[in-house]
């Protein structure tokens, strides 16, 4: 009987949920009256909007499920990736955002292939980026809907593909009506939400331990490696300081979240985005983090080893096993906000890129509502497409997340950067950074990413599609004058 | 009780709280002054009227 309360209570939140981001959409729709606004807002949103919709973008239910799962088996050195969120994100909003917007507004671009094509004046540029866009951020998506599908079955019980089906049936809703308006408008909403269900959880997991230093005490007790840095060159080493790179500095060149910072209003907005974007991207994953790494212990006094789970089945099981139904319920909705907050900005950017630069140029004579009306119809066979392939699980969730942000720093971050700090950088510069840094991460993760070496291919990708973009546009220039 | 004690007295490098020195020295003081730099750059744009 209790179970049949706590599942209808689970439905009732569900269809809460449904609603209330409809109506979000409904909203945007009112505000959308130019293909602008559907793209970037008429690149009219505000700082303190934008400061909770960046983070609410930056971390999915991937951080929630997938990562702080991962966190039980890595221990407290897992906040180290956490922590370097915050730095990113200043550097982010106050090195690269007034730089970006600036330029967004005077090329007047709409998706990220846009900027580079007109910044660097290369349809090849556009095309590349366009392709390599809709390829890859499908994984991540996937990602985001597998750890919703996991979480709503584990907690609610119902089986994994309907989960997958509700993700994909909110998202479609609100991103189909409203653009960016009503994405931002609902991940402001929703990074209010995720962050408070996430706070309960870490604030109840050390209740649950005794305390702070009680709980550390409680993890080194079953493996000191559990509050330890671990030792260089092994193999958690370089997942703590690969991701540490690639989830913090991969950040600036990932096309959903440069479309965040750079459709922002004003200078002022900027600094209001820039304090509570790194204020949540400090809470939000140092909190997930830890109670990842608090799940063991806690796990452990009801007799479950999660040293022999599955890592995407441990936070889940948690919940399950330790969390009274409030906060079961609480963090049922944080997930949904979280994974939602996400798709939906990955949904809304894959969609235009589609339309605007790969379908559109092949069609001169598109009208504007035509454009609008197919970028919609887009998002929606993506939503469903992602979902399809979610109920297939192709790997473990975060390893799906870091391979693609990877990939698309690795192309992206030298075209990207080189073009807000060098003049001169252009055309020829652009296309083979972007080249050499998608060629090199797939090559290095290919033969060379661990366990066969301790380096994750975003560092050779970084650093030669930054390298190779800044050489090139250098000598060709010269050669030109 | 005496266990926790001693496998923490094994590691040397624990801080006061429980937790190596390196995950805080290498992950929470950054993650802190990016916070202090945060609020320092909005709270001088608001001193400046940046608009």
């Amino acid at each position: 009987m209790s179970d049949l309360m706590d599942s209808a209570l689970y439905i009732v939140v569900i269809a809460f949920y449904m609603v209330a981001l409809a109506a979000v959409g409904w909203l945007g729709k009112k505000k959308v009256s130019s293909i602008s606004d559907w793209y970037v807002g008429g690149f009219k949103i505000g700082g303190i909007v934008m400061g909770v919709a960046f983070f609410a973008t930056y971390f999915s239910a991937v951080l929630m499920i997938g990562f702080a799962g991962s966190a039980s088996k890595w221990g407290m050195s897992a906040t180290v990736i956490g922590m370097w969120h915050a730095v990113s994100a200043v550097i982010a909003f106050a090195v690269l955002a007034p730089r970006l917007s600036k330029a967004f507004r005077e090329l007047n671009a709409m998706t990220f292939s846009e900027f580079l094509s007109l910044r660097y004046g290369s349809k090849a540029l556009r095309y590349a980026s366009a392709l390599i866009i809709a390829i890859f951020i499908i994984p991540y998506t996937v990602s985001a809907f597998i750890a919703m599908g996991s979480a709503i079955s584990t907690i609610v019980g119902t089986p994994f593909w309907m989960g997958v089906l509700v993700a994909g049936a909110i998202i479609a809703v609100y991103v189909f009506s409203g653009g960016l308006f009503s994405a931002t408008l609902a991940e402001f909403i929703q990074g209010i939400v995720m962050t408070i269900a996430v706070v309960a959880v870490w604030i109840f997991s050390y209740t649950l331990l005794g305390g702070f230093v009680q709980a550390h005490e409680a993890m080194a007790a079953i493996d000191i490696r559990s509050v330890t840095f671990p030792a260089f060159g092994t193999n958690t080493w370089s997942i703590i300081i690969g991701l540490t790179a690639v989830m913090g500095f991969g950040m600036f060149a990932q096309p959903q979240m440069v479309l965040r910072y750079a459709t922002i209003s004003s200078k002022m907005n900027i600094k209001r985005a820039l304090l509570i974007a790194t204020f949540g991207s400090l809470l939000f994953p140092l909190a997930a983090y830890s109670y990842g790494a608090l799940s063991r212990p806690i796990l452990a006094s009801f007799g479950i080893d999660v040293m022999t789970l599955k890592d995407d089945l441990i936070v889940p099981l948690f919940v399950k096993t330790a969390f009274p139904p409030w906060l079961s319920v609480l963090f049922l909705a944080g997930i949904m906000c979280a994974a939602t907050s996400t798709i939906d900005a990955l949904v809304h950017m894959t969609a235009g890129t589609l339309t605007r630069d790969l379908v559109r140029p092949a069609s001169k004579t598109m009208s504007d509502k035509t454009q609008l009306r197919m970028t919609k119809m887009i998002s929606l066979i993506l939503s469903l497409g992602c979902c399809i392939i979610a109920i297939y699980p192709p790997g473990l969730i975060y390893q799906l997340t870091a391979y693609t942000w990877q990939v698309l720093s690795s192309s992206f971050m030298g075209p990207l950067v080189i073009a807000l700090f060098y003049r001169r950088a252009n055309k020829y510069g652009a296309l083979a950074g972007l080249v050499a840094g998608f060629a090199s991460a797939q090559l290095w993760y290919l033969f060379l990413a661990p366990p066969v070496t301790p380096i994750y291919p975003f560092f050779p990708g970084v650093a030669f599609s930054v390298i190779v973009t800044y050489l090139v546009s250098r000598v060709s220039s010269q050669k030109q004058a | 009780m005496l266990e926790i004690l001693g496998s923490i007295a094994q590691a040397s490098n624990l801080s006061p709280i429980g937790i190596d020195w390196w995950i805080i020295l290498g992950g929470w003081i950054p993650g802190f002054l990016g916070l202090a730099l945060a609020f320092v750059i909005w709270a001088r744009s608001r001193r400046d009227g940046d608009e």
